[in-house]
């Protein structure tokens, strides 16, 4: 180096930079097909499958300047392949701009291929460097396509619609939202089972919308089973998920009243005693009295918020209960529990990971919950 | 690389170094001799045909025995000087005293000591020196049968009054800016520091101009290094003309193929006491408002002298939106055209889908689309700035027009890019110091943003700050006090300390005394 003048060691490094940066390419915006949703599907051909893309019509979306041009906002371009990559790469076929997945907002797997196995078609997306994970999974009640179809009230572009479902789900914690990223982590456990959001298509007077009801359960990556609302969210306060929801009790001889939950934290604890596997599971839950009451309650007073805490313990205890009581049916480690009894005992763990399908219907559980009513929106006595 | 080039350009000037001279001055030193009307001749040979040129020539003395000759430009002195302590005295009032002529004591010494009532008078025997203090505006008094001539100050001439300058505009301060004068400049400077201290060191540059410079600074406050290399530069200079401190600026500036400048100005006095306070020197030209303030560190072109006269808190927000707005005035349009053509992802789903939408129909690809507006909206500017008041009031609305509502109506250029390029147009107003260096790097990062994407702009940005911590401005590291990091300037740097915080003078300039107020200097309650 010493003997390499120094203009000519500059200009090599220069040039190092551009070529050791690695692929690269520019698309203008506009010979985009921008695509918000993808969906898989079993095609008729047995061995092959059938991909959807929900392609943006660009021209049809009405932006604060112009309105919309009438007609579709989106476009859902369906093609079969052999695999996914392959069905993908055939989109161009039809589908005159090339496909621009890095904005798509949600995966739908049709429940036929779930239940079939979804692993080797969904894989393609996880690989591929342009598809984020971090868009949510949900499983169609039925074709991926039919859910695709809908034409949807107030966000009018169909994949974003079931994103923001999910998106909402906080508000009752009655349904899950899974990530890919998410989804891939709990299938590549060994022991954990994973799940996913399932969307239905409802059909009133004719018209269709969309609906986010239960959790579809999958064995390795298959689809087994679904948990219903209430046992989605006994899942959800097992995995310490709940970020709000509104729990309904209902004391003896009173009325219905709600208790909006506030912050919840679980704390999972695995022990192995001589009569197996046995885990303690503890929540501690903070609520508002939300009111909705016949007979009021003050919950200033001492005896109405320990009657109400009491009722509140008991309703989320039954809904952990029947999460367990059905995932223990299916034979899926929803919880993670396997994870768990890994974490606190390595040892014993390697003798159980083998026949943990075998160790987890028997799992005892013990479950406590504590629930605290710190506020009643600044009313303690109804006018 | 830019040493390379600057080696070449080196040998090439070797080569042309026999035409250098070309404009010196071709100085024969004429003295005066004892017979006026030899002088007088000699003196109108110069000065030639110059109607402007007025000798005036009377008698003194009782037998009108001697002959003497005055000499200036017409509207260059004040002609009551003349009349009312030249003239006057040594035609009329000398009657008085006659006896004291008759005594024969040396006449041009009596004239200047007790006859002449005018501040300046030299004694001067050079015909070349007498020509051109005549020139500058002096009055030359020769007397027959001495070989010395008397130079009275007398200059004056229309000069604009002290206005408050066009640009470094201020809110809270002083209104009053430089003027063309020299002298009233130097007066400006010493009325904000009255200390014997403050030197102004005098200096004539340019053959033909023989422009005054005064090199200002604070004895015991600069760094002497600092003095000499300004003198040492300023004195190589051989140039024949000198019209504005611009020309000294780009002929001692330490990096001249730099597209930054390393060398401050300002036109308004505080700024340049203030300057000349933290340890700076100032190069005063006449003949122009600009003083230019050495050296100059890359960080002083966010400052303002407003950002010390209000109170620090909201000054220091704007410091930081000053340096974001040089950031957005380079970098905004490239950035914006790496990320619709190479990282669409990175932009956040909902905005994704209205740039989309706009972005639909355009022709253009986004590269061409930000070069094309930069490039109109360069034009735009310079016409507004060169253009007489009225018109440049149409070029705005044609501008406004053209550029914002009928290339988006049209579908030329899509909507986003023109709110980025006038948030690049914006922006760019607030860095003066810098804006030229910014319009050029901005094309620049266009075209690096166009084709290599996100990557492209950060070779690019590493290659800006590779440049601008390598250079110095007279022995001081240009980028100071961040690198090298000098904890103790942050004070004044992103942010602007309190007052009382600042007890120190820049570490980063060298001074010899540092100490600029009292330390712990909060303000106390009684």
């Amino acid at each position: 180096m010493k003997y390499i003048r120094k203009p000519i060691k500059l200009s090599i490094i220069l040039l190092a930079l551009f070529v050791l940066a690695g692929c690269w390419n520019s698309n203008e915006m506009n010979d985009l097909a921008i695509v918000t949703a993808f969906g898989v599907d079993t095609a008729e051909k047995p061995d092959e499958i059938s991909l959807i893309g929900q392609i943006i019509n660009i021209r049809n979306i009405a932006t604060a300047e112009k309105s919309a041009a009438g007609g579709d906002v989106f476009w859902n371009v369906e093609i079969t392949g052999e695999t996914v990559f392959d069905a993908l790469r055939n989109l161009t076929f039809i589908n005159n701009r090339k496909a621009f997945g890095h904005h798509y907002q949600i995966l739908v797997v049709g429940k036929e291929i779930a239940e079939k196995g979804v692993i080797k078609d969904l894989e393609h997306f996880a690989r591929d460097h342009g598809d984020r994970r971090t868009v949510w999974v949900v499983v169609a009640d039925g074709k991926a396509k039919d859910v695709l179809d809908v034409k949807t009230e107030l966000e009018p572009i169909n994949g974003r619609y079931i994103a923001q479902l999910v998106e909402v789900r906080t508000a009752t914690s009655k349904a899950v939202g899974v990530t890919f990223q998410n989804f891939l982590q709990r299938y590549i456990s060994k022991t954990t089972s994973t799940f996913a959001s399932i969307v239905r298509v409802i059909k009133k007077n004719g018209v269709e919308s969309l609906e986010l009801n239960g959790t579809a359960v999958f064995k390795k990556d298959k689809l087994v089973g679904e948990l219903n609302g209430k046992e989605t969210r006994g899942l959800l306060f097992v995995i310490d998920d709940i970020k709000s929801g509104i729990i309904v009790v209902e004391p003896e001889n009173q009325g219905k009243t709600s208790l909006e939950i506030n912050k919840s934290g679980t704390k999972v604890t695995p022990k192995i005693t001589d009569n197996g596997v046995q885990m303690d599971i503890e929540v501690k839950l903070k609520t508002y009295y939300a009111g909705d009451t016949e007979d009021f309650f003050n919950v200033t007073k001492k005896e109405d918020r320990e009657l109400l805490q009491l009722y509140a313990n008991k309703v989320v205890k039954e809904e952990i209960e029947a999460a367990i009581k059905k995932a223990k049916s299916l034979n899926t480690d929803v919880f993670g529990f396997g994870d768990a009894v890994h974490r606190k005992y390595p040892k014993q763990w390697k003798g159980m990971e083998s026949n943990w399908d075998s160790i987890f219907p028997d799992i005892k559980v013990s479950i406590k919950v504590e629930t605290s009513i710190d506020s009643s929106f600044n009313i303690t006595e109804l006018p | 690389m830019f040493k390379f080039v600057k080696n070449k350009i080196n040998a090439i000037k070797l080569f042309s170094k026999n035409n250098e001279d070309s404009n010196k001055e071709i100085k024969v030193d004429i003295k005066l001799t004892t017979n006026i009307d030899k002088n007088i001749s000699i003196i109108k040979e110069i000065m030639g045909l110059n109607k402007d040129f007025i000798i005036r020539e009377f008698f003194l003395g009782e037998r009108k025995s001697i002959r003497i000759a005055l000499f200036y430009i017409d509207g260059m002195v004040e002609k009551t000087t003349i009349n009312q302590s030249i003239l006057k005295p040594l035609m009329y009032d000398v009657w008085m005293i006659k006896s004291d002529i008759n005594q024969n004591l040396n006449t041009i010494e009596t004239i200047k000591k007790t006859i002449v009532s005018v501040g300046d008078i030299e004694l001067e025997s050079s015909i070349n020196l007498l020509i051109e203090s005549c020139l500058t505006g002096n009055t030359v008094m020769l007397v027959d049968k001495y070989t010395e001539g008397l130079v009275i100050s007398t200059a004056a001439w229309v000069a604009r009054a002290i206005e408050e300058p066009k640009t470094e505009v201020v809110v809270r301060g002083p209104r009053e800016g430089f003027t063309e004068n020299i002298t009233s400049n130097t007066v400006l400077i010493r009325r904000k520091i009255c200390d014997p201290n403050l030197i102004f060191e005098a200096m004539k540059i340019g053959v033909r101009t023989k422009t005054k410079v005064a090199i200002a600074y604070i004895n015991g406050i600069v760094d002497k290094k600092i003095v000499d290399e300004v003198k040492l530069r300023l004195g190589r200079i051989k140039i024949d003309a000198v019209l504005e401190s611009g020309y000294i600026e780009q002929l001692i500036e330490d990096a001249p193929f730099s597209l930054f400048t390393t060398v401050g100005n300002s036109e308004k006095p505080d700024v340049v006491a203030a300057k000349m306070l933290e340890g700076r020197v100032a190069i005063i030209t006449d003949g122009t408002p600009i003083v230019l303030t050495v050296p100059m560190l890359f960080g002083e072109s966010f400052h303002s002298s407003e950002d010390y006269y209000s109170r620090p808190y909201y000054m220091s927000f704007v410091r930081i939106i000053r340096y974001l707005s040089l950031i957005i005035s380079i970098f905004a349009p490239s950035v914006f055209v790496a990320l619709t053509t190479f990282h669409q992802e990175v932009i956040p789903t909902p905005l994704f889908f209205t740039m989309a939408v706009a972005r639909e129909g355009t022709p253009f690809p986004a590269m061409l689309e930000a070069f094309v507006m930069i490039v109109t909206f360069e034009i735009l500017r310079e016409a507004g700035v060169r253009l007489p008041r009225p018109v440049g009031q149409a070029i705005s609305i044609v501008g406004a027009l053209v550029i914002g509502e009928a290339t988006v109506q049209a579908g030329i250029v899509s909507s986003p890019m023109v709110i980025v390029v006038a948030l690049t147009a914006i922006a760019s107003f607030i860095s003066v110091v810098h804006g030229d260096s910014a319009s050029i790097l901005r094309l620049i990062f266009i075209i690096i943003g166009g084709i290599l994407g996100a990557y492209g702009i950060t070779i690019g940005l590493i290659f800006v700050l590779v440049h601008l911590t390598s250079l110095r401005s007279f022995g001081i590291p240009y980028f100071a006090p961040f690198a090298p990091f000098v904890a103790s300037d942050l004070k004044d740097s992103i942010i602007r300390a309190p007052l009382w915080l600042m007890n120190r003078r820049p570490y980063s300039l060298r001074p010899e005394n540092s100490q600029r107020e009292k330390a712990n200097s909060l303000p106390q309650k009684q």
